[in-house]
């Protein structure tokens, strides 16, 4: 339709443009061809005019001369001459030239006796022909005046010229010349009154070509026209038109005739452009009527195609809403029910079918009933009707049925529908299932309660992490009411603590896992700092666009609490607040690091209160406990602040003094001068709570750097040296060193082999003889040797102490014991050993056995041999410990039979009360007094003191260690009477024993 | 302004002139009640004066008016009788006619001769030559060498153009019209003529071209001319003169000829 009317008034347009160009283009050839006309109507005016003036000057020429007479009457002739001037301008004079060609007669008295020569005058002809012929231009005013004038000698078109034409006539037989010069002004004055010189002009020539008259001012008279003449095709015709281009873009519209009488052409112009003005003015006149016309029809036209157009654009939009709305309808996803006024469906819509589960054929006619749940009461339905009577509209929720029974939440709202005078036409019924609403509502209920109830903050951020809500939980924990929180940013809780680094990685886990998880100090309102286990997750929309953060916190100051507890629990002794071990261990590794690095020496000093477990003993582990926090508060004074303190447990300290000195031993020198501070300060009298007390540590030091030793050989090393101290007899300072730790490895190691030695049957048992006075053998005493298959034969002074620590004392003394009664019933069995004493030693250990008593008198009943014949071995060590529970066992011995030797008598706290209450048969002489018994003096007095004892006691004296004769002169004089040593036999194996026994027998 | 001042002194002069030649009895006043005629000479090639059209020989022209309005005023016919600038002072002085009414220029030579009343024309001198006349083109193109000017014989221009033109030869012709046909015919270049002349021969002849003087030329007072000596009859001409003037006559005349940017009031 809108093309249509384009194109009709396109094609319009086009036919009024086309016509308009038509009728101007015929109107042009019209005005031209008018041009032609006017040019061709003017030529042929001036050429009558100039060919009648032509004629008239022919007539008057003839009828002035009489010619009848040879010889006419000059003057007469010129008086008619003068007469016919009067009446024709176009003859300026009129004269007479004889058969010479002067003139004889003239009008103008000036022109007599001029010789003119007529010869050349046109048309060509003899001197006798009485015809009229024209000469070319002069010059001047008349003959008198004037000149010819020649293409030589042009004139200018200003200057006065005339025209000489001469008639030949005939006066009696003589040919006479009537000579005229014809005045050229006035054929122009005609030709200026016909033809404006803005519209054209005219010319004139001879038919020699000669320009005898232009009305143009710049042509040169005279010359020859070439530029018309050319033109002019006078051998063809007479007369015609041309159209003439002058160049510059202007034509003249040329015609031409030719003189019917006289060989004369005129010519006339007329300016193209002149002929075109009245054709270019009525074009304009045409333009300006049909331009208009023609905006006019366009602008109808723009104004009818506007209007279709908006009515088209109307119309598509009603369809557009129209297919909107059936598209709504039909693409709804509620329900939509239009039913007559008697409520029958009469339309529904698809979502209908999906959500109740009917088909078409169904439900259309029938009454929305068919949905009814029967959960709603009658007067829910009252209600409803009442309210769409009222305002024509409800809006609720109710159960509603599906078709297959199924029972679902829906939302609905009925409106009326009126036509367009307010005539109800229909109810509409718009319902939306939303049991999964429903559903979600009580899911978001729970989520509002979670959110208002948690314990821990919840805090809801936008993407830009700015807050949109905060849970009460937050408020209680932050300090901050909601409002002042929500719209801000979470740094407001920020505590400074962490640095760009924590907050980056925080971004990068939520970006890259999607949440975060981890402690965070943060800052409550009042500017408390405490720390927050947080977890924030980034919640995602369907797109996978990060939407919402939220993060959930709790307060875990308490839970940092106890694991400060915790820490200091597994890192802290409870009871002096020291550090313990295991921090020890750590600071000294750390120590060795450092040391390592700085080439510094460093020491431990490992301490231990010499006899506390006799003040725990004795006072209780309360006082014991006093002293130990004592001693940590002095042992702390003592040193930097830098140097580390630990207990290690029980009495045992160790102090790690780091970084002391470059140099070893300038660092032993200042370790040693500390170390001694430190056992000052313990030394001195401890205040506890009931009592003053005295105690004292022993020190081992051991210096370190670098990480050559392992913190744990570092501590032994300690350790070791502390025990040197403790061997040098307490409260000393002993610095480790490498052969003491050797040693120690060494009886570590006799101590692992020792285990399996008796199994292995490497112990074994050696005899040394005893004798009497005499020299006679008494008896023996059986010394365990242990034949390790390595190191051979190893001392008992080497694995004994080791047994003695170790316990393994106890399965040694049980087999010595064992071994030394199976070779006492052997003895027994020979009348010549039955009376031999065998000497076995007993260690404290083994004495302190509740059931060693018992063990002896197993053994009596298992080896039949006399008791008397074994002598038990004690050292004062056993005697000391308790003295009552010993002399109970001693006793219970003596009455099994056995004997009872005190072993290194003199060695130790050896008193005569003890000589007094112990039930002893013997008593052994250290051998380091026999020794020197022939040398020093002292042991003399010692030796013979302890003879003289015993002999006060009666007791049996036994002296070991006698290498020499006179060892055993001096001996036997004083009162000895057994003798153990060198001298008599070293400790042999039993069959090298019996041996011996035999040969001193013999 | 400068125009009424000499025309006021020439006036002035001939009345002084008159006075001298009183003496004859008879008025000629008398003479013409008693003939019941008055002659008034004319010029009949005078156009818008006196003109003589030669297809219906009707006069027309604002003293043919004047002359009837005298015959009028004196209760007499009125006859014309042709005359000339040429023959003017001859026929005025051999009583061919009573009084001489074709706006004749007032000059020295004619106020010897004549008695003027006091003028009711006055112009400028004008020159006519042809549309095709290349080489005059503005006043001062005429008095150039080789330039032909003509004149009537006996009109105000002959002495005026013989005094004042220097390198053009001057044509004198006394043949009527012969000024016309001189110029036409390309003997003469132009010829020298009065306002009324001019613009009635503009009209009619197209091949004519008006070339006006820049400024005032020769500017000549125009008046009737009697006899001298007859004090009666001038003064009832000079009365007749005053009553045209007066009861606008003359204007309406001059109107009538387009002659009112000439008439002198």
């Amino acid at each position: 339709m809108q093309k249509h009317i384009i194109w009709a008034t396109s094609l319009f347009l086009a036919a009024m443009a086309g016509l308009t160009v038509y009728a101007s283009w015929r109107l042009h050839d019209s005005a031209i061809a008018n041009g032609f006309e006017i040019s061709e109507m003017h030529t042929r005016s001036f050429e009558d005019f100039l060919t009648q003036n032509l004629r008239i000057i022919e007539l008057a020429a003839i009828n002035s001369v009489p010619q009848e007479t040879d010889k006419p009457n000059l003057k007469e002739i010129e008086a008619t001459f003068v007469k016919v001037l009067r009446q024709t301008p176009i003859m300026r004079s009129m004269s007479l030239l004889d058969e010479r060609g002067v003139i004889v007669a003239s009008s103008n008295p000036g022109n007599i006796g001029l010789s003119i020569v007529t010869d050349s005058y046109l048309p060509a002809a003899g001197p006798d022909q009485p015809i009229m012929r024209i000469g070319s231009l002069w010059l001047g005013r008349d003959f008198s005046d004037g000149r010819e004038i020649s293409p030589q000698h042009p004139a200018d078109a200003s200057e006065q010229t005339f025209i000489p034409i001469a008639r030949t006539l005939m006066t009696g037989n003589r040919p006479v010349v009537v000579l005229v010069a014809l005045n050229p002004d006035y054929v122009m004055n005609f030709m200026l009154q016909k033809i404006n010189p803005i519209e054209g002009g005219g010319e004139v020539l001879r038919y020699d070509g000669t320009l005898l008259l232009d009305s143009d001012v710049s042509s040169v008279m005279g010359l020859l026209g070439k530029g018309i003449w050319d033109d002019l095709k006078l051998s063809e015709v007479e007369s015609g038109s041309y159209e003439k281009d002058l160049g510059g873009g202007k034509k003249d519209l040329v015609s031409f005739r030719a003189s019917r009488l006289y060989p004369v052409v005129v010519v006339t112009h007329i300016h193209r452009e002149y002929a075109l003005q009245r054709w270019m003015a009525e074009v304009k006149t045409l333009l300006m009527v049909v331009i208009p016309a023609l905006l006019t029809v366009i602008l109808i036209s723009f104004l009818y195609y506007r209007r279709q157009s908006l009515a088209l654009r109307q119309k598509a939009e009603i369809e557009r809403i129209q297919r909107m709305n059936a598209t709504v309808f039909e693409s709804s996803t509620e329900a939509i029910m239009i039913t007559d006024l008697d409520g029958n469906l009469v339309s529904v819509n698809a979502a209908f079918f999906r959500i109740t589960g009917y088909e078409a054929g169904e439900v259309l006619g029938k009454n929305p009933k068919i949905l009814s749940s029967g959960k709603q009461d009658r007067a829910f339905y009252q209600k409803m009707w009442a309210s769409i009577a009222q305002s024509g509209f409800w809006q609720g929720e109710l159960i509603n049925r599906r078709k297959d029974g199924a029972y679902y939440d829906a939302a609905l709202s009925i409106s009326v529908s009126r036509d367009g005078g307010g005539t109800l036409q229909h109810y509409v019924g718009v319902a939306s299932d939303i049991t999964s609403r429903k559903a979600a509502e009580k899911r978001l209920k729970l989520s509002a309660s979670v959110f208002s109830h948690a314990n821990e903050a919840i805090l809801i951020a936008d993407v830009d992490g700015t807050i949109l809500d905060v849970n009460e939980a937050f408020c209680n924990i932050t300090g901050y009411a909601r409002d002042e929180v929500i719209g801000k940013n979470p740094r407001i809780l920020g505590s400074g603590r962490h640095d760009r680094e924590f907050y980056a990685i925080m971004w990068r886990n939520l970006i890259e896992k999607g949440f975060h998880y981890g402690e965070i100090w943060n800052k409550r309102k009042n500017g408390e700092i405490y720390p927050e286990m947080q977890t924030i997750s980034a919640v995602r929309d369907e797109h996978g666009n990060i939407v919402h953060y939220v993060s959930l916190f709790s307060d875990i100051t308490e839970r940092k609490n106890a694991e400060d507890e915790i820490r200091n629990l597994a890192f802290y002794d409870v009871l002096t607040q020291l550090p313990n071990r295991r921090l020890l261990m750590e600071r000294i590794n750390s120590a060795r690091l450092s040391n390592a690095r700085s080439h510094h020496y460093g020491a431990l000093l490992f301490l231990d209160l010499d006899k506390f477990k006799v003040l725990n003993d004795t006072l209780g582990h309360d006082q014991g406990d006093l002293l130990l926090i004592e001693v940590a508060q002095r042992l702390r004074s003592c040193v930097r602040e830098m140097d580390t303190v630990a207990r290690m447990g029980g009495d045992e300290f160790v102090v790690l003094l780091d970084d002391v000195d470059e140099s070893p031993d300038v660092t032993s020198r200042k370790v040693a001068l500390i170390a001694e501070k430190v056992r000052v300060s313990l030394s001195a009298p401890y205040q506890l709570k009931h009592a003053s007390y005295m105690s004292s540590p022993s020190i081992g030091v051991v210096l370190f750097c670098g990480e050559s030793e392992t913190v744990e050989s570092l501590i032994k090393q300690a350790d070791m040296a502390m025990y040197k101290a403790k061997d040098s007899g307490r409260n000393t300072v002993r610095f480790f060193d490498p052969e003491m730790q050797l040693a120690v490895e060494t009886r570590a190691s006799l101590e692992a082999d020792l285990r399996h030695a008796i199994s292995k049957q490497q112990l074994h048992l050696y005899y040394q003889v005893q004798v009497d006075n005499e020299r006679r053998p008494i008896g023996a005493e059986a010394l365990v040797r242990w034949i390790h298959p390595v190191r051979g034969m190893v001392s008992p002074g080497q694995f004994i102490p080791i047994a003695e620590e170790s316990s393994l004392i106890i399965e040694l003394g049980d087999w010595v014991l064992k071994t030394a009664c199976r070779q006492l019933a052997t003895w027994a069995g020979a009348d010549s050993s039955r009376t031999l004493t065998l000497a076995v030693n007993v260690s404290a250990q083994q004495f302190k056995q509740d059931d060693f008593v018992i063990k002896i008198e197993r053994l009596l009943g298992v080896y039949r041999f006399s008791p008397a014949s074994l002598k038990l071995e004690l050292t004062e060590g056993v005697v000391l410990n308790s003295v009552s529970e010993v002399v109970g066992k001693m006793h219970a011995l003596k009455a099994l039979g056995i004997q009872i030797s005190l072993d290194d008598f003199g060695t130790g706290y050896s008193s005569l009360s003890y000589l007094k209450i112990l039930p002893l048969d013997q008593i052994k002489i250290d051998q380091s007094f026999v020794r020197d018994i022939t040398t020093d003096p002292n042991d003399e007095v010692m030796v013979k003191t302890i003879i003289d004892m015993a002999q006060n006691f009666r007791l049996n004296v036994i002296a070991e260690g006698v290498e020499t004769e006179s060892q055993l002169a001096f001996l036997k004089q004083n009162g000895c009477m057994a003798y153990q040593g060198y001298l008599f036999g070293k400790p042999v194996a039993i069959e090298q024993f019996e041996n011996l026994l035999n040969s001193s027998l013999s | 302004m400068r125009i009424l001042a000499f025309v006021l002194m020439l006036a002035t002069g001939t009345m002084s002139l008159n006075s001298i030649a009183e003496g004859r009895t008879e008025s000629r006043l008398e003479r013409v009640k008693e003939a019941e005629r008055v002659r008034v000479c004319i010029w009949p090639d005078y156009y818008s004066i006196t003109y003589r059209n030669p297809k219906t020989l009707k006069l027309s022209g604002i003293d043919i008016d004047m002359a009837n309005e005298l015959g009028n005023d004196l209760g007499v016919s009125v006859q014309f009788v042709d005359s000339s600038f040429g023959k003017l002072i001859e026929d005025v002085t051999q009583d061919r006619c009573d009084i001489a009414m074709f706006a004749i220029g007032i000059t020295p030579l004619r106020a010897q001769k004549l008695r003027f009343t006091p003028p009711h024309l006055a112009s400028d001198i004008f020159a006519i030559t042809t549309k095709s006349n290349r080489r005059i083109k503005v006043w001062s193109d005429i008095d150039m060498r080789g330039s032909v000017v003509a004149v009537a014989k006996g009109t105000l221009h002959e002495p005026v153009m013989k005094e004042r033109l220097k390198a053009a030869q001057l044509l004198v012709l006394d043949t009527p019209f012969a000024r016309e046909q001189e110029v036409e015919s390309g003997r003469a270049d132009v010829f020298m003529t009065d306002y009324p002349y001019s613009q009635r021969f503009l009209v009619n002849n197209d091949w004519a071209r008006l070339v006006s003087p820049t400024g005032i030329y020769h500017v000549t007072p125009y008046a009737y001319a009697v006899m001298p000596g007859d004090d009666a009859w001038f003064n009832r001409i000079e009365r007749f003169v005053s009553d045209i003037k007066r009861d606008g006559r003359l204007w309406a005349s001059a109107k009538k000829h387009k002659l009112d940017p000439i008439v002198v009031k």
